[in-house]
């Protein structure tokens, strides 16, 4: 039986006329960290990283049950400063490890075309690889800092348990911010200038570790406060200990804490800055 | 016509260098190739056109927006870029939903288009493997499927049949056809001739930035038809081979090269002479014949030279 084709479906029309969505970012974010979860060393990251969390708890336990312990190691705002500022390290491991490929790898290759020929903008790209970032450096930093903040008030709610404490969750929350922000911008940074994750990882840390050693010569050389200045961890402990209010580090004693805010705010406006020039679909060659 | 992508008079430089010159042309629904040599500034113009680059001088317009910096025109447009840059830990189908999720669709919605333009590039069989392990030609297709997944209006394609099969470039080419059929606009970019005369009649030349001839591909062959082409041959007698081509009326010069002992021919109809050679190869002994300098860059230098 003979048959006349009346219509054959080659390709269905959706919408052309659909404006800019919010929250343009969050799929960038989500798949970033999707791929992220894969990967096996970012789950052994994460998991030693929490491993003073439970060094802290064990210790908080160890005040309740021996409360004459408390003079020696007390359960008090310095407490979870000193376990935030340990966490440092770990927040350099993780930015080099999440944060070192992920505009470097899209530069290189070209990827940054697949995401810039969609409805995005420039900003929303850099806003989905900052919150990738932040929300890694969150899991070693903010996070275990709260639980340990939760943990230590059940086990020591004599001690924690008043609301008055409840200030310590802003404080955590404020520190954390402290330290993640210039580190995601300047580990962002390195990832737009190096194109090469390995070079950005050691490029981070290089500035990391090299603004503290020019930190130590200025103060060996000037015995001046503001040589605290010169080093972004400086910087960062400096905000931390006027955030929750604990006695400074003989170095930065005399450091005015909104000098070393304005350092870090300057820190992540500068990179903003470089992200939003550097950042570029198509190479320019000159 | 409904011009989808407008030029008028642009021009791109990075730094000293220009790529592109004062370019003007209209393009409609119906799939256009976008021809020229390597280095004559084709991806340039694709990157112009798609908005990742902004015109230097002059206007580029897409979809009656200014291309560079109204990204909500790329709901409508589709673009399949000459980077190998894919996202190599995912799947195929993560692959394309990941990205039709950026223009707003829903996980569901995102995987059922994703599911169809795996499809209409033939690799479903391959979409849970992971993008990192595709050879060239799925990698091409896979490029291609996230290009028009989301289901564009126009759509831009940098050499989209490099490293394909045969099979897969009939299949890519009818695909870009039906595209054109059904009312798209399809801008193809290649340095290969015969990829596009499967796909369109409507090309545009381009040579060293500048929009050389905008018209049928029909034109065109005719300009190759007239241009002469080098052909060596390599033969048992060549000296006898040559006594008998010599009087061929669409020769322009024959030479016996010492070196090699091969025969260099210049001519102006090919096909003719081909059929010539192929009558006289058994009684001559050509073992071996081929045209030296059939490609783009020798065309363009003949038509500039024009």
């Amino acid at each position: 039986m003979s048959s006349s084709q009346i219509y054959e479906q080659h390709y269905r029309r959706l919408d052309a006329s659909i404006p800019l969505r919010a929250q343009r970012w969050i799929p960038i974010a989500r798949e970033g960290l999707k791929a992220l979860v894969g990967f096996r060393a970012f789950l052994g990251l994460i998991a030693i990283a929490w491993l003073p969390v439970f060094g802290r708890l064990v210790q908080v336990y160890f005040t309740t049950r021996f409360p004459e312990a408390r003079r020696i190691v007390p359960v008090d705002d310095k407490l979870f400063f000193d376990f935030m500022g340990m966490q440092i390290p770990w927040m350099l491991l993780m930015s080099a490890y999440a944060g070192a490929g992920l505009i470097a790898n899209d530069m290189r290759t070209g990827g940054l075309l697949l995401y810039l020929s969609r409805p995005l903008t420039l900003g929303d790209y850099i806003l989905g690889k900052v919150s990738i970032l932040f929300a890694s450096l969150s899991m070693v930093t903010l996070i275990p800092g709260l639980v340990l903040f939760l943990g230590a008030r059940s086990l020591a709610p004599d001690v924690l348990g008043d609301a008055s404490h409840l200030l310590l969750v802003p404080k955590i929350i404020g520190f954390a911010l402290v330290m993640m922000l210039p580190t995601t911008g300047l580990v962002l940074v390195m990832s737009a200038l190096a194109r090469n994750p390995r070079f950005a990882g050691l490029g981070f840390f290089f500035v990391f570790v090299g603004t503290t050693v020019a930190q130590g010569i200025a103060w060996q050389a000037t015995r001046s406060p503001y040589a605290g200045l010169a080093s972004i961890q400086a910087c960062m402990r400096r905000v931390g200990e006027w955030i929750f209010q604990v006695k400074p580090t003989r170095m930065t004693a005399d450091l005015p804490p909104e000098w070393a805010l304005l350092v870090l705010v300057a820190l992540c406006l500068g990179c903003l800055f470089i992200l939003k020039t550097r950042v570029r679909a198509v190479e320019i060659v000159k | 016509m409904t011009a989808r992508v407008v030029f008028k008079k642009a021009s791109r430089w990075y730094g000293p260098v220009m790529a592109l010159n004062d370019v003007s042309f209209e393009l409609g629904p119906g799939v256009y190739g976008l021809l020229g040599p390597n280095g004559a500034g084709k991806s340039s113009l694709l990157k112009l056109a798609s908005g990742q680059l902004r015109p230097s001088q002059g206007t580029v317009e897409l979809l009656g927006r200014p291309a560079f910096g109204s990204p909500d025109v790329f709901h409508s447009v589709g673009l399949c870029s000459d980077t190998d840059a894919l996202f190599e830990d995912f799947t195929g189908l993560q692959f394309v939903s990941a990205l039709l999720s950026l223009n707003g669709f829903d996980g569901a919605q995102a995987r059922k288009l994703a599911m169809e333009a795996i499809e209409t590039v033939d690799l479903k069989d391959a979409m849970h493997r992971k993008v990192g392990g595709y050879s060239k030609g799925m990698r091409q297709r896979i490029k291609l499927a996230q290009s028009l997944a989301h289901r564009p209006e126009v759509l831009f394609l940098d050499e989209p049949l490099t490293g394909m099969d045969p099979q897969n470039r009939k299949r890519i080419s009818d695909l870009m056809r039906r595209l054109g059929e059904d009312g798209r606009t399809v801008l193809v970019s290649t340095h290969i001739l015969h990829e596009l005369e499967q796909v369109t009649r409507r090309v545009l030349l381009i040579h060293n930035g500048r929009v050389l001839a905008e018209g049928d591909l029909g034109e065109i062959r005719d300009l190759l038809d007239r241009h002469p082409r080098s052909v060596r041959i390599k033969a048992a007698d060549t000296r006898g081979l040559a006594r008998e081509l010599v009087s061929l009326p669409d020769l322009v010069s024959l030479n016996l090269e010492d070196a090699s002992g091969h025969l260099l021919a210049e001519i102006r109809k090919p096909d003719a002479f081909f059929m010539k050679v192929q009558e006289l190869s058994g009684k001559h002994g050509v073992e071996e014949m081929w045209v030296t300098d059939e490609n783009l860059e020798s065309v363009f230098s003949y038509l500039v030279a024009k």
